[in-house]
C-alpha cells in the first residue's frame, strides 16, 4: 500500500472553487441579482483556466491522462460488476466522462446566461428555459459525481474526496 | 437485501436524481391573456418593445427595452409602473 500524489494545487483550488461558487448560484444567491452574474462569469473564467491547465499542466492534470474514451469506460464498469479493483490513479475512464460533461455544461450554463443579458435575447423565453434546463442537468450530474466518488471511495478503499483535498490518493496498491 | 453497502449508497442516489430536477425551475403564478395584452398594449404605446410579462412578488413584472436599454418594469394590478429597474 502507498501514498500517490496526484492532484496538484491548481486542481484542488480549482474544483473546490467551482463547487462553492455553482453551489451559491444555484442554490443561494437571488438569480436576478449582479452578483448571480459575477459569480456566473468567474465560473466561466475558472472553466477557460482549467482547460488551459488541461493542455499544459502536471502529469494527472492534463486531459491527454483522462481521455473521453468509451471503450475504457466499459471495461471500468465491467471491472465494478465483476468485483474486480483496478484503482486508477488519475480520473478513472468514467469519472473523465463527468468531467467532460460538466465543463461543457458548466460553460453553456455561463454562455445562455450571458446571452440573457444582450439586447437580443431579453426576455425570451428560451434563453432563460435553456439556462434552467442546463443548471437542472449540472445539479443531477453533481448528485451523481458525488454518489459515485463515494462508491468508489468504499469499494477501492481509497479516500478519494479526501485526496482532493491533499492531493494524496492513500492506501493505493503497489 | 444481499447488497453491499457501497451498491445500495449508488442505488438511493440514483432514486434521488429525479428529485434534483425540480430545484432550477421557476414556478410562475400566472397571468391572463387578457393581462397580458392590456400590459402590452399600455406599454407598447409609450413606446416599449415589449418581451416577456410574468407576476412576481404581488405585481406584474415586465422585460422589456426602451431607449436602447433593457429594463424590468413592475405594475401593480391597476396596470401603474410602480418600479423601473435597468439591466446595466
Amino acid at each position: 500500500m502507498k501514498r500517490v500524489r496526484v492532484w496538484d494545487l491548481f486542481v484542488r483550488v480549482f474544483h473546490w472553487s467551482l463547487v462553492i461558487l455553482f453551489g451559491a448560484n444555484a442554490l443561494v444567491i437571488d438569480e436576478e441579482s449582479a452578483v448571480h452574474e459575477w459569480i456566473g462569469y468567474a465560473v466561466v473564467v475558472l472553466i477557460v483556466a482549467r482547460i488551459i491547465w488541461g493542455l499544459v499542466g502536471t502529469r494527472y492534470a492534463r486531459f491527454s491522462s483522462f481521455p473521453p474514451s468509451r471503450s475504457a469506460a466499459m471495461e471500468q464498469m465491467t471491472d465494478i460488476a465483476a468485483g474486480r479493483t483496478r484503482a486508477h490513479v488519475g480520473h478513472t475512464p468514467l469519472g473523465a466522462w463527468m468531467i467532460y460533461n460538466l465543463l461543457v455544461t458548466m460553460l453553456l450554463i455561463g454562455l445562455s446566461g450571458y446571452l440573457m443579458t444582450t439586447d437580443m435575447f431579453w426576455g425570451t423565453e428560451w434563453t432563460e428555459e435553456l439556462h434552467e434546463i442546463l443548471v437542472s442537468w449540472a445539479e443531477l450530474s453533481v448528485v451523481a459525481h458525488i454518489a459515485a466518488v463515494i462508491f468508489e471511495s468504499r469499494r477501492l478503499h481509497v479516500n478519494l474526496p479526501r485526496a482532493m483535498v491533499t492531493g494524496y490518493k492513500e492506501n493505493m496498491p503497489e | 437485501m444481499n447488497m453491499r453497502l457501497p451498491a445500495r449508497l449508488l442505488l438511493v442516489a440514483m432514486l434521488a436524481l429525479p428529485a434534483t430536477g425540480a430545484i432550477a425551475s421557476e414556478r410562475h403564478d400566472a397571468t391572463t391573456a387578457a393581462q397580458e395584452q392590456t400590459i402590452r398594449d399600455t406599454l407598447t404605446a409609450q413606446g416599449y418593445d415589449v418581451r416577456k410579462i410574468k407576476r412576481e412578488d404581488g405585481l406584474f413584472e415586465v422585460y422589456a427595452i426602451k431607449d436602447g436599454e433593457r429594463l424590468e418594469i413592475y405594475l401593480d394590478s391597476a396596470m401603474n409602473i410602480v418600479r423601473t429597474k435597468r439591466d446595466d
